[in-house]
């Protein structure tokens, strides 16, 4: 099973810098943390406070250590990336995420049936980086049993798309009422 | 006494409990069996699906998924050389050599039967301590919590792999993420961005989903196992015969898993490799490990079956998770408004009981399903990639959304998908993220509490004896994981 890709001192250098402007930023955050008089000895941005210090620290720890290895050992070439093989990974992992971002934005408009034959369809496609037939037939497969498991069987209210449901008084049942929203804000979605 | 017989006949008879039982096992084993498929995917593509479940329906369902997963794992380690999970990794060094001596079928029957062996000790040993260990946790403070949650990190980040550094940065991550929400005690909000969504805090389910089974699809597209090669196994009754010997491996893998499963973030791997070398040792014949010994499937086998249940007694007990996957049934229990800890058994026995019945009848039931799923176990193995990961992604997402019936919920999947697929190619472990996060609450309320009893007096973490104790536990075991050799993994 891959657990991590190659970690290299490059990617730890540019890992801490980025950890280093999420605690900043996170710091920066925390002092907008109102005080109350019910917070106790302890108020309700002490420990935000501390971890921005402490991720900070060891973005810091790890920025180092990183510069370290990286100006001892110049990358031996085993450890070096591949640009071809881990950029074409790379594109692979990533290529299925704005896939599901895509779903997500056609979502409110084809509707879940619709999106779903699309989603299956495309990234089965994009993984065996070419369009077959079969593709487009296991996609319309996986939407249909999924529809009969979700909408048919467990009632699931997914949208039915603003263009399948043209001419037809039914609502997109996606957005619930602002009531809902909030109640099931204040009750802790936790 | 009748009480307890009449809950467990309802139980059996009344709710979904067999079910829940039977489904979890099944799903868990084609999840195990599925290289690069783990437990914590299995069980985070269900989460969601128990959302309109009953408590009890829902934590059986997890935990037999996770149960049914470990011999999931087995499959592929015995039949083509490819742990399932990574618990099933020390299965491979003898079940593969007996495999390619034509005894797959048997080294198949020793892992079921070890694992449901393992299971029912594990089983025994939660409904023996588990009322014990809650009874011990109510003599804890909050000082006494504060300190034993630090343990739990400090150990998390000891056993986090390579860099211990990026172990104890996935920490504070975890944290830095439980923090968003409404302050548990005074109640303001913080870095809820003015957002009224936010005010609960991230979805435990949408972090897990996303961290877990998002970025390990992200990995898997990125890096595609080859189609495995075909195999052809007849798995029968008689081959549950398990050899004379094998007793020893079971009882040492279970005591193993036992012990292990209680430390938090070891989990099923660790107890594995541990059982397996000590089978070793004490073996009368460890001439023949390696090359296809049956106390070395029995052994590994039997350990993390036992991990399993024994990792539950600090998740129900203590509130602290042993492992990734019994994080994520920590997170089942939440969700559904069940707070773990003593006073679950004093506020929610129905429940527990529940549970116990339920890990029951997945412990037997792992005996025909364990018969029945090799055929269609090596049909799904063989099919190609693609197809199993784009099927596994649109689960993800349509299961995203059944959460809060929300579009942006699936965004939050996607974008914790991102982080984790980051954190996993940078060498972060993702285990201590979840962890730490489901320990912000315990951690930053009894830390709170323990010095509002104090009046401010930060003297109350070393006068009171458990706490101080726990501390310097977590003090030292920091001092001795930052300087130790690096365990074998």
């Amino acid at each position: 099973m891959p657990t991590s890709g190659p970690t290299t001192a490059t990617q730890d250098l540019i890992l801490a810098l980025i950890l280093g402007v999420l605690a900043a930023g996170y710091g920066w955050m925390t002092a907008g943390i109102p005080s109350s008089v019910l917070a106790g000895p302890v108020d309700a941005g002490a420990l935000p406070t501390l971890l921005a210090i402490a991720l900070g620290a060891m973005s810091l720890l790890l920025l180092i250590s990183a510069w370290v290895r990286w100006t001892r050992h110049r990358l031996p070439s085993c450890q070096r990336i591949t640009p071809t093989t881990d950029g074409q990974s790379i594109r692979s992992g990533l290529g299925l995420l704005f896939i599901g971002l895509g779903y997500l934005m056609l979502l409110p408009v084809l509707g879940y049936g619709i999106s779903m034959a699309l989603l299956i369809t495309a990234s089965t496609a994009m993984l065996e980086r070419r369009l077959k037939m079969q593709h487009a037939v296991y996609g319309l497969l996986g939407a249909g049993t999924l529809y009969c498991l979700f909408v048919l069987l467990l009632g699931v209210p997914f949208p039915t798309g603003s263009v399948t449901s043209l001419g037809s008084n039914s609502e997109n049942t996606e957005s619930p009422s602002a009531t809902h929203e909030i109640g099931s804000a204040m009750m802790g979605r936790r | 006494m009748a009480d307890t017989q009449s809950l467990i006949w309802h139980t059996l008879t009344a709710t979904p409990a067999l079910f829940a039982a039977t489904g979890g096992v099944l799903w868990g084993m084609f999840g195990g069996a599925l290289p690069g498929i783990s437990p914590s995917i299995a069980l985070s593509l269900l989460l969601p699906l128990t959302y309109g479940m009953d408590p009890a329906t829902a934590v059986i369902l997890l935990a037999s998924t996770y149960i049914g997963a470990e011999y999931g794992g087995s499959i592929p380690a015995i039949l083509i050389r490819t742990p399932g999970t990574n618990a099933a990794v020390a299965t491979v060094w003898d079940g593969y050599p007996m495999h390619r001596a034509g005894l797959g079928s048997e080294a198949l029957g020793i892992s079921l039967v070890s694992g449901v062996f393992g299971g029912l000790v594990g089983l025994i040993f939660l409904v023996i301590f588990s009322i014990p260990a809650s009874h011990l946790a109510l003599l804890f403070t909050p000082a006494a919590y504060f300190g034993l949650g630090v343990l739990a990190l400090s150990a998390v980040v000891g056993l986090s792999g390579k860099s211990r550094l990026k172990g104890a940065i996935a920490v504070v991550i975890g944290l830095m993420i439980g923090t968003v929400g409404t302050d548990p005690l005074s109640g303001v909000p913080r870095f809820t961005l003015g957002q009224v969504e936010l005010l609960g805090g991230i979805d435990y389910a949408l972090i897990v989903i996303g961290l877990f089974a998002v970025s390990e699809l992200m990995m898997l597209a990125a890096n595609p196992a080859p189609v495995a090669p075909k195999t052809n196994v007849r798995f029968r009754p008689r081959h549950l015969r398990i050899p004379r010997g094998t007793r020893r491996a079971q009882i040492i893998g279970s005591g193993v898993g036992l012990f292990e499963g209680c430390m938090p973030g070891v989990g099923g791997s660790v107890a594995a490799v541990i059982s397996y070398n000590l089978a070793k040792r004490w073996s009368k014949q460890a001439w023949r490990f390696g090359k296809g010994s049956p106390e070395g499937v029995a052994a590994p086998e039997a350990a993390n079956n036992a991990v399993a249940y024994s990792t539950l007694v600090p998740t129900l007990t203590f509130g602290i998770p042993g492992s990734n996957s019994s994080a994520i049934i920590l997170a089942g229990l939440l969700i559904h408004g069940i707070q773990p800890g003593p006073l679950l058994v004093e506020q929610n026995p129905e429940l527990l009981l529940s549970l116990y019945t339920g890990l029951a009848l997945a412990t037997l039931v792992q005996i025909p399903l364990g018969l029945l799923v090799i055929g269609p176990c090596l049909w799904l193995i063989g099919r190609p990639k693609p197809y199993l990961l784009t099927g596994m992604l649109a689960l993800i997402l349509s299961g995203a959304f059944v959460v809060d019936n929300s579009i942006t919920d699936a965004g939050i999947v996607l974008l914790f998908g991102l982080i984790g697929y980051v954190l996993r190619r940078t060498g972060f472990p993702l285990a201590p993220i979840i962890i730490a996060l489901l320990l912000t609450h315990l951690l930053e309320s009894s830390f709170r509490r323990a010095l509002v009893l104090s009046d401010g007096s930060f003297a109350v973490f070393l006068s009171d004896p458990i706490a101080a104790g726990l501390l310097l536990a977590a003090i030292v075991l920091a001092f001795v994981s930052a300087s130790g050799k690096r365990r074998p993994r």
